[in-house]
């Protein structure tokens, strides 16, 4: 016993971040967490995470005890640590008293809530107060890059945990219990962001490019699978991915061109109304009836036309301007679809009924309406749209990056920083605006005739102001000029709402507020470009580029992933 | 291209190509006489060796122009210029046409260009032939008239001065040069074309500036600004930038060839990858002004490039316009600093309240009374109390 208490003297060095009452709150924060993690939190069965039952941590406990176990390795002093730390603690703290006033909710006061729960919430105090009361790092560190193999292996993994993450996430039934493991892994994610995690993992998935692209392809291709057939996620993975592709056309008009256009989904709408009428519906009042990517590649022409026609008086005008008549236009395309009727002009679309009964696609032999058998499992119609998609998105992506570190993309850059001063230095701003409008919309025709066969249908009303508005947020959310950050924007976008169909009619309103927070405490979105991250946190001043003149920098080209 | 920092001969070497000289001696020549341009461009085309003969050739049509020139020199006679400034012109291409046809030999028998008149600090620079003209220029912002009716020649090769008090109106001057503003009156042409249209036209054919308020891109990097300095250089579109088809490829690896060159040129070779608002001051400066030198400009405006800068950065900024000079280039630059004017300067013209006051050699604009009083005030003879 003497033995044992000697040894642990001995550790004390390990907190050495605090003082002496600090490491004194910090331990006992530490065990009241511990010991909370373990007990009940609820005095009735039934509650979502079964947080009811004693011994194991499930549910909001098991989230809190990860939190906990990140808090204790801040224990020792490390760069960027007492943040972490406080951010960490913190979250246990959200996150047990978001528990405990559901449960008071749903059980129907606080008498139901166990004593766990306090618990908790008392020792993540103690444990954040530990934090507070240190000098607060307000530098994130620069970790090494380290040896390649370190950054492929942390790379791979970082990708195999998203995409386990995702579908533990997205097998958790209740809405309530969602909210928690987003909270978590959002503090996670802020922790590791104050020890300069977050960005060593982005420089080296940068470096390791090529690993990267293909651990995300191998994902995406793996998802279908594991979701086993679930169709309901396999529908809203066929969502997102179209949602996705279109997002990332859009943020090549928002991000890399810095145009914010309010009315990206009218350029949606023609490629789908497009796909439809070519599509050998028995409702389209086309005769024509081409192989599915002639059909595309018209789309996408036709809305890059559109684009054009649009952009061509308007993109003379700066910022505000162009965005009010972006906006118009999306009103404007709703509403012709709405009236090309045949009752004042010529039967185009059908009017409010839209174009119904648009075919499975078929490219060739491959019919997208069967159901394959892979390895013993059954991919259907989504899975297959799904993967279609991929492709697509590989393609926009494609598009993106080259584009972007081209003469091109850093004209967009430069027009962004500086209109005035790009127009001086001969890059002709009216002309590349308008080529990055027009690319815009062609991507988004393209991906618009896909989904003219995903949902089956096309009809005015898919194509409202707050479509625009949800792809605009997906790439704001997810980080403007990148591609991953788009991406993850555009699931979050999707798959959150789906996920808090429990507050029903609340739940665009705890999706606002989650929006404000976010750019409250990461304004340059989920993935940073290198660029607008400069942008918002760093005022001048030294900076990791401009250290030591000998020192490696970190190459520009290739920064997003 | 050609390299960008050298100690080689003056004439012979220009950042913008060899072709630059000659380029205005074809286009004069071609208006009389259609026919002879072929013959007169082919010259232009060769690398180094029959360009300095070109250039010696523009030179020497240059002469009769030359004499026509103290009529414009007289600035104070504003109204006077327009006549003959014409003249000028016609004698030129009248000299220039017979010529055209087969330029080199002429040229190799011509005697040395004599000098002019030797000028202020700088050994005396054979003139050549104008770049830039501004006839008349006028800008009016409502009942406010800026600039006023100002004639303004700048020359090959030369460097001439711009100053005034603060608000005489040079740089909306500068302004009217570049297309950022297009001017209420008067007419600018850049070596015989109309300078008219969008800032981006007018960067492209020649004329490149810097800024008083420094403006670069400041959440790129050095390399980046100057690279966006060669947009207007290279012309690969969509379909090659996202197939990486070999002009990409080539115009890539050139531009960023050059842009270090450039950087190197400017002493920024080692802050390439810096952020360019992580730069010093002086450094930004600097990189604008390497950032104006990658669109190939043939006159390069400065506007108050010392601006805030020590005396060490000062001499460093006017050893490095004395190198573009060297480059080939004409600059024009507005400034402050009077030692830094009167000792880079061919030429000064001094712009007062939109009006050009004074122009002519370092000295005489110096010993001219009007300037003094233009700066400090008429002198207090107590009449008015």
């Amino acid at each position: 016993m003497t033995l044992f208490l000697r040894r642990l003297w001995q550790q004390r060095d390990y907190f050495r971040r605090f003082e002496a009452q600090g490491r004194l709150i910090a331990a006992a924060g530490a065990l009241l967490t511990l010991v909370g993690c373990f007990t009940p939190w609820a005095l009735f069965a039934g509650f979502p995470g079964k947080v009811s039952l004693a011994g194991s941590p499930t549910g909001s406990r098991a989230y809190c005890l990860a939190l906990l176990v990140f808090v204790v390795f801040m224990f020792r002093p490390r760069p960027g640590g007492n943040a972490a730390g406080e951010a960490a603690s913190f979250g246990i703290v959200a996150i047990s008293l978001i528990t405990v006033f559901t449960i008071a909710s749903q059980g129907g006061g606080l008498v139901n809530v166990a004593y766990g729960a306090w618990l908790t919430v008392v020792g993540g105090l103690l444990l954040f107060v530990a934090f507070a009361s240190q000098e607060r790092d307000t530098e994130v560190p620069m970790l090494p890059l380290g040896s390649r193999g370190v950054q492929l292996v942390a790379v791979v993994a970082a990708i195999s945990l998203t995409l386990v993450l995702v579908v533990e996430g997205l097998s958790i039934e209740a809405g309530s219990q969602f909210l928690m493991f987003l909270a978590g892994i959002g503090f996670f994610l802020y922790a590791a962001s104050r020890l300069g995690l977050t960005n060593w993992l982005q420089r080296a998935s940068e470096r390791q490019r090529a690993i990267t692209v293909t651990a995300a392809l191998a994902c995406a291709l793996v998802f279908p699978f594991a979701m086993d057939g679930n169709n309901y996620w396999l529908r809203v993975a066929a969502t997102v991915g179209l949602f996705a592709a279109t997002v990332v056309g859009l943020n090549i008009v928002v991000g890399l061109a810095g145009l914010l256009d309010l009315g990206y989904v009218a350029f949606f709408g023609v490629g789908a109304y497009v796909g439809a009428s070519l599509s050998g519906s028995p409702s389209s009042n086309i005769g024509w009836n081409p192989p599915f990517l002639v059909a595309m590649v018209v789309g996408a022409i036709a809305a890059a036309l559109l684009g054009v026609i649009i952009g061509a008086p308007t993109l003379r005008l700066r910022g505000d301007y162009l965005a009010i008549v972006t906006l118009g236009f999306g009103e404007i395309f709703r509403i012709a679809m709405n009236n090309l009727d045949g009752e004042a002009g010529p039967d185009i679309t059908n009017g409010p009924n839209g174009i119904p009964g648009v075919p499975n696609l078929a490219i060739g032999d491959l019919n997208f309406g069967e159901t394959r058998h892979v390895f013993g499992f059954d991919l259907g119609y989504f899975v297959n749209y799904f993967y279609a998609e991929l492709i697509l998105i590989a393609l926009v992506m494609l598009v993106f990056v080259r584009l972007n570190n081209s003469r091109i993309g850093r004209a967009w850059v430069a027009i962004r920083e500086d209109e005035t001063a790009a127009a001086a230095m001969g890059v002709n701003t009216v002309r590349l605006k308008l080529l990055a409008f027009a690319i815009g919309a062609f991507l988004a025709g393209a991906a618009g005739t896909l989904n003219a066969h995903l949902t089956t249908q096309v009809s005015p009303d898919s194509y409202r102001f707050d479509e625009s508005i949800l792809l605009l947020a997906a790439v704001v959310l997810g980080g403007m000029g990148t591609i991953g950050g788009a991406i993850l924007g555009s699931t979050a976008i999707q798959v959150i709402p789906e996920k808090l169909r429990f507050f029903d009619e609340q739940r665009i309103l705890f999706f606002g507020l989650a929006l404000v927070i976010m750019m409250r405490f990461r304004p340059e979105g989920i993935v940073a470009n290198k660029r607008r991250q400069r942008e918002f946190h760093e005022e001048g001043g030294a900076d990791a580029t401009s250290t030591p003149p000998g020192a490696p920098v970190e190459p520009m080209s290739g920064e997003n992933r | 291209m050609s390299p960008a920092p050298a100690k080689k001969p003056t004439k012979a070497s220009t950042t913008s190509g060899p072709a630059k000289p000659a380029k205005p001696a074809v286009k004069a020549a071609a208006k009389p006489a259609k026919a002879a341009k072929p013959a007169a461009a082919r010259p232009a085309k060769p690398a180094a060796k029959p360009a300095a003969k070109a250039t010696a050739a523009a030179k020497a049509a240059a002469k009769p122009a030359e004499r026509a020139k103290p009529a414009v020199r007289a600035t104070a006679a504003t109204t006077a210029a327009a006549a003959p400034r014409k003249a000028s012109t016609t004698t030129r291409s009248a000299t220039r046409s017979p010529q055209a046809p087969d330029p080199d030999q002429p040229v190799e028998t011509e005697q040395p260009v004599e000098n002019e008149q030797p000028r202020n600090g700088t050994p005396s620079e054979p003139i050549g032939q104008t770049v830039l003209e501004a006839l008349q220029v006028t800008k009016k912002f409502g009942g406010l008239t800026a600039v006023s009716e100002v004639d303004f020649v700048v020359r090959e090769n030369e460097i001439v001065g711009l100053i005034g008090p603060n608000g005489a109106g040079k740089t909306t001057f500068f302004n009217c040069l570049t297309g950022m503003e297009t001017p209420t009156g008067g007419r600018v042409t850049y070596r015989g074309q109309p300078v008219t249209g969008q800032p981006y036209d007018i960067t492209k054919m020649g004329l490149a500036r810097t800024f008083q308020n420094i403006r670069l891109f400041p959440n790129m990097t050095a390399l980046e600004n100057v690279l966006v300095g060669r947009h207007s250089r290279t012309k690969s579109g969509v379909l090659t930038v996202v197939a990486h088809g070999p002009l990409y490829r080539r115009e890539e690896r050139e531009a960023e060839q050059r842009a270090r060159e450039l950087l190197d040129f400017v002493n920024l070779g080692r802050s390439a990858n810096t952020l360019a608002k992580n730069l010093p001051y002086g450094d930004q400066r600097r990189l604008e002004i390497a950032r104006a030198l990658a669109t190939d400009p043939g006159l390069l405006l400065l506007d108050e490039p010392t601006a805030g800068m020590n005396p060490q950065e000062t001499a460093a900024a006017m050893q490095l316009v004395r190198r573009i000079r060297e480059q080939g280039l004409a600059v024009v630059v507005i400034e402050h600093d009077m030692k830094f004017i009167f000792n880079l300067c061919d030429r000064v013209a001094v712009l007062v309240q939109g009006k050009k006051l004074v122009e002519g050699t370092p000295s005489e604009v110096q010993a001219d009374p009007r300037v003094v009083e233009a700066y400090l005030g008429t002198p207090h003879t107590g009449e008015a109390s």
